[in-house]
Order: C-alpha cells, then sequence, then structure tokens
C-alpha cells in the first residue's frame, strides 16, 4: 500500500497535540502522589452486615435488610480461599450481595478468615465437612429451616458441589460461580503449570507449610503479566484524572492485592485430587470417608460462567451440569472475564437480574 | 518440534539451550509481527490517538507471544527447576532457622508442629473415644427400652401394670439434674484485715 506523506500542517498539528498532551500527562501525574492517600480509605464490603456466628477464624457473616425476608431458604455465599470475598459485596451497585439482599433474600457469607501456620494441616474434609457443614446448619437454624440455598465462587464453588454431592438432603437451590470442575481440559495456564510432570505439589507444601499468598498472586499477575504488568498501571496514568475510575480501581486493586495463605493440606489435595487427577469427574474423590459422587446432587443447579476466564475455564465449568444427578439446572455464559463476572457492569445488568429471577423461582415465599 | 529431545537421551540436559531458544524465537516472532501488524497509522492523524493504538497493537502482539512461550514444555522445564530451587532454598532455610533457635535455647517451628500434632492426634483420639462412648450408649438404651417392652408386655400378659417410670428416661432426668448449690467452704473468707477494720 502506497502511503502519501503528511505536509506541513499536519506536522505543525501533530506538534501541538504532543505539547497538549504532554501539559494533560503532567495534569494528570501531579495527582499520583493522592494515590496512596486514597487507597488507605477504601472500604471492603458495601452492604451493612453482622457476624453471627464464629467457627475459631471463620465467621458467618448475616447481611442486614430493611426488609423482612421474603423467601423461606435462606441463601448462603460460599468464597474461595485464596482471596477475601468481600469482591462479591465490593461498591455500590457493584454488589453481587446487593441484588440477593434487595429481593428479599436471607443473605449471609462465610469469610474463611486468614490462615496460619498452626492451620496448615486442615483438609478438604476440614472445610467441606466441618467448617461448612457448621455453618450452613447454623444459617438454616437462624431461619427455622434445614436447607438453604448455596453460592459458590470458584474454589468456593467446587467446595459447595462436594458438600452437595456428600449432604444432599441441606441443599435446597446451587448456584455456582465460575468454578473449576473438570480439570482435564489443558485451555488454561493454571491446568498446564500444575500439572504433575511441572510441579511437585508434595514437595512444595512440605517445604512452606501453607502456600503462600504471594506465590498465589504472582501466579494470577502471571496468567497475563503484559495485562497485569505494564497495561494496567498505563491505563491508570491515562485516566488519573477520572474520579470515578480511581475509586474503583483503588477498590478492585485493594482486593486483588489482599490475598490469604491457602492451609497446606487444603492446597495440596486441590492439586493433586482436583488439577492432576481429575478426581470429582471421575467419582474418586474422598473426602473424610464420604466419596463424592455428583450424580447425588438432585437440587436445581445453575452453573454461571465467564467466556473469558483465564483462571478458570469455561472448559472446566460446562460440564457441571451433564454430571448431576438434577433434572432441573441450567447453564449461562456470559461474555467477561474472572472477577467481570461479579463485578462488571454487563454481569450487573444482564447476569444477577436472571439469577435472582431463577432463585426467586425456586425458594419457598416466607 | 519437540525442543526438549534435542537435549539429551533423556529429553532433560540442562534445558537452558532449548529454553533460551524459544525465549529468543517468542521476541523474533513478536518482532515479526508488530512489523508486518501495521504500525502505519493514518498519515493525516499523527497525534496522541495513534501512538496509543501502537502502543496497545504492540502489547497485544507481546501478550500473545508470551502466551505462546508459557504454554510451551521449555517454559514449564525452566519452571520446575526454578520451584525445585525454591523448595530448597525453603528447606534449608527452615533447617537454620531451627539451628539457631536450638542454640538460642528457644522453640523451633519443628517443636512447636512436632506439639501442635501431638495435640491435633490427642484431639481425634478424644473425639473419637468421645463419639465410640456415644454409640454404645445409644446402643445400650436401645437395649434397656426392648427390655422395658419386653418387660411390659410380660407384665400386661400377667394382669399387673408396671407403675415404674422407664429406666431410659430415669437416666435423662438424672443428667439434667440441678447443679448443687456451691457450700459454705468454697466461697472466699474475708481477710483477717477487713475483719480487724470492722472491730475497729
Amino acid at each position: 500500500m502506497v502511503q502519501t506523506a503528511p505536509g506541513p500542517d499536519a506536522w505543525t498539528q501533530t506538534a501541538e497535540a504532543m505539547i497538549e498532551e504532554g501539559f494533560a500527562q503532567w495534569r494528570k501525574l501531579s495527582r499520583l502522589p493522592l494515590l496512596a492517600q486514597q487507597a488507605q480509605s477504601v472500604r471492603k464490603g458495601a452492604t451493612p452486615s453482622e457476624v453471627v456466628h464464629y467457627d475459631g477464624r471463620v465467621k458467618l457473616m448475616h447481611y442486614l435488610s430493611d426488609q423482612p425476608p421474603r423467601f423461606k431458604q435462606p441463601l448462603v455465599f460460599v468464597f474461595a480461599l485464596v482471596n477475601r470475598p468481600y469482591i462479591l459485596d465490593l461498591l455500590p451497585g457493584k454488589s453481587v450481595v446487593e441484588h440477593f439482599v434487595k429481593a428479599g433474600f436471607d443473605t449471609y457469607l462465610i469469610d474463611w478468615g486468614r490462615p496460619t501456620h498452626a492451620d496448615r494441616r486442615e483438609s478438604l474434609d476440614t472445610y467441606v465437612n466441618g467448617y461448612m457443614s457448621r455453618l450452613l446448619e447454623h444459617a438454616a437454624h437462624r431461619s427455622g429451616q434445614d436447607e438453604v440455598s448455596v453460592l459458590g465462587y470458584c474454589m468456593g464453588g467446587g467446595m459447595s458441589a462436594m458438600f452437595s454431592a456428600i449432604h444432599p438432603q441441606r441443599i435446597r437451590n446451587l448456584m455456582l460461580l465460575a468454578a473449576g470442575i473438570d480439570f482435564s481440559t489443558r485451555e488454561g495456564l493454571l491446568n498446564q503449570w500444575a500439572d504433575a510432570d511441572a510441579f511437585d505439589v508434595d514437595a512444595f507444601v512440605d517445604a512452606f507449610g501453607n502456600c503462600p499468598a504471594e506465590f498465589l498472586q504472582w501466579s494470577f499477575l502471571m496468567l497475563k503479566p503484559i495485562g497485569n504488568l505494564l497495561q494496567k498501571p498505563l491505563g491508570l496514568l491515562d485516566r488519573l484524572d477520572d474520579d470515578k475510575f480511581i475509586h474503583e480501581f483503588l477498590t478492585m486493586e485493594t482486593w486483588l492485592n489482599d490475598n490469604i495463605p491457602v492451609p497446606g493440606e487444603v492446597y495440596r489435595e486441590f492439586v493433586k485430587f482436583l488439577y492432576q487427577q481429575n478426581q470429582l469427574v471421575k467419582g474418586e474423590l474422598t473426602i473424610g470417608g464420604h466419596r463424592v459422587d455428583l450424580k447425588q446432587i438432585t437440587c436445581p443447579v445453575l452453573n454461571l460462567m465467564a467466556a473469558n476466564d483465564d483462571l478458570v475455564p469455561c472448559a472446566q465449568s460446562e460440564p457441571f451440569n451433564d454430571l448431576v444427578g438434577s433434572t432441573d439446572r441450567k447453564a449461562i455464559k456470559l461474555k467477561a472475564g474472572h472477577i467481570g463476572l461479579a463485578v462488571g457492569s454487563r454481569a450487573q445488568r444482564e447476569l444477577w437480574p436472571q439469577a435472582v429471577d431463577w432463585l426467586s423461582a425456586r425458594s419457598d415465599p416466607a | 518440534m519437540n525442543a526438549s529431545n534435542q537435549n539429551g537421551p533423556n529429553g532433560q540436559g540442562s534445558g537452558f539451550g532449548t529454553a533460551g531458544d524459544l525465549f529468543t524465537k517468542m521476541w523474533t516472532d513478536f518482532a515479526s509481527r508488530m512489523a508486518a501488524s501495521g504500525t502505519s497509522g493514518p498519515t493525516d492523524s499523527l497525534g496522541p490517538q495513534v501512538a496509543r493504538q501502537m502502543r496497545d497493537t504492540f502489547f497485544a502482539n507481546w501478550s500473545e507471544a508470551c502466551d505462546r512461550y508459557m504454554r510451551s514444555d521449555e517454559f514449564r522445564q525452566v519452571m520446575r527447576e526454578s520451584m525445585a530451587a525454591a523448595v530448597e532454598l525453603r528447606k534449608q532455610l527452615n533447617s537454620q532457622l531451627g539451628e539457631f533457635q536450638h542454640t538460642m535455647q528457644g522453640a523451633s517451628r519443628q517443636d512447636i508442629d512436632r506439639l501442635l500434632t501431638s495435640v491435633s492426634h490427642l484431639e481425634a483420639r478424644v473425639t473419637d473415644t468421645f463419639e465410640q462412648l456415644l454409640d454404645r450408649f445409644e446402643e445400650l438404651t436401645g437395649r434397656v427400652e426392648s427390655l422395658e417392652t419386653r418387660l411390659e408386655d410380660a407384665s400386661r400378659a400377667a394382669g399387673k401394670p408396671r407403675r415404674t417410670q422407664p429406666a431410659s428416661s430415669k437416666a435423662v432426668k438424672q443428667t439434667t439434674k440441678k447443679p448443687r448449690k456451691p457450700s459454705g467452704k468454697s466461697e472466699p473468707k474475708k481477710s483477717t484485715k477487713d475483719t480487724r477494720k470492722k472491730r475497729r
């Protein structure tokens, strides 16, 4: 293709535009020192809540509402063990919790707390048959019910599926949000890096005890190194004068950097039994003497997935609906990323109203 | 072609030769894609917008090249070697710190770990024993209840109605007995100073 050379006017315009851009950038950069101050005032969680039960360091949070619950069965959010759970209630208007509270669900969330070195022997059994069992029971009893509806996110989704398979009579409805179930896919980088020939998880856990938060943080950053380490900071510089953007950016970054260590034994089991041996799908996973048979899940199932998920590719979540024994099952795939599924504008607009309607239709009115 | 086969008969080798080649290839691929993918913008607007477009193209290509590299066997080999080194370093650190703590007559993390393990084993044993006792208690209660039923049936057949309470409810009553009031002995005694003050 032949291109014509720019004329003298074009060069003058370009030079002027560059000077103007230089000044604009300087004005933006002058706001940079204020960022640290703004970052310190970031609030964690938007909806008012109270702690209603402690089980060691693990807490059961109850979200407060001005209205009495419109449904009998409470809804409990089960979050992953790698980050803090307030991503589900990040900001007003960007909160999954808010959707359900406003719809009249008696809403709870399990906060796993920050495990210490002393907790490194806690296994999937400790979490699924221990903490989850007790906290879900507590939530059910508070509402005078025997069953609860559960929404599990990411690793919490996997654990919710395991719990529902072992204790099917205690779950009314099961919603999974970007949950890894079938680990046979090689689509995601994490699946490849966690292969037995690439990663000796036994040696790692034996040496480190818990899986360090920094290790997890770097693993997630390295999934998209250019995007996370270069494009994101440059994007921030471009929009330093946009207060709304800065507020949302800082809130999100506060959460992204708020990693917690994963108890060593759980990490070992998760990597070895799921990532490396895919035992959940094969029906070979045993937790605390209970075989996890996904066919035992007979409650209504809603499987929510993100089409552009780097962490848990759709191929990892999609097979779940064919593996359960439920007849009432639905899957929704949204064009978003792993975190966008919880906080993205499209998810708030299109996904969560659908999820609320789905759950409302399957819960008893109070 | 799998580059790891070039290293040696077992496909292991040092890993760095081929990994280095692949790393170089990633950059050359990236450069050629950049050259081919039109860093040429519209000629009449060479402003910051074009610069941003060029930047985005640059990052998109770089990101793609990185992703390809990180999925390669060579990268995984480098990752495995780095992880093995990190694990070894951590083990040595744990061992050195433990020795240092012992030299300083302190408790090392290994000592605390051993203690925690004993406590958790003890907890498991106590819980198991307690559960066994509960099972045994339930079994005994069942047997007592069946005996009572048989006894009642027998007495009914003999024409003598039984007025005694079933043993199982007695057992429950005993366990729900009100606690005794604390005796005077356990109450704290007034100090001699207090009594002296009162006398004055």
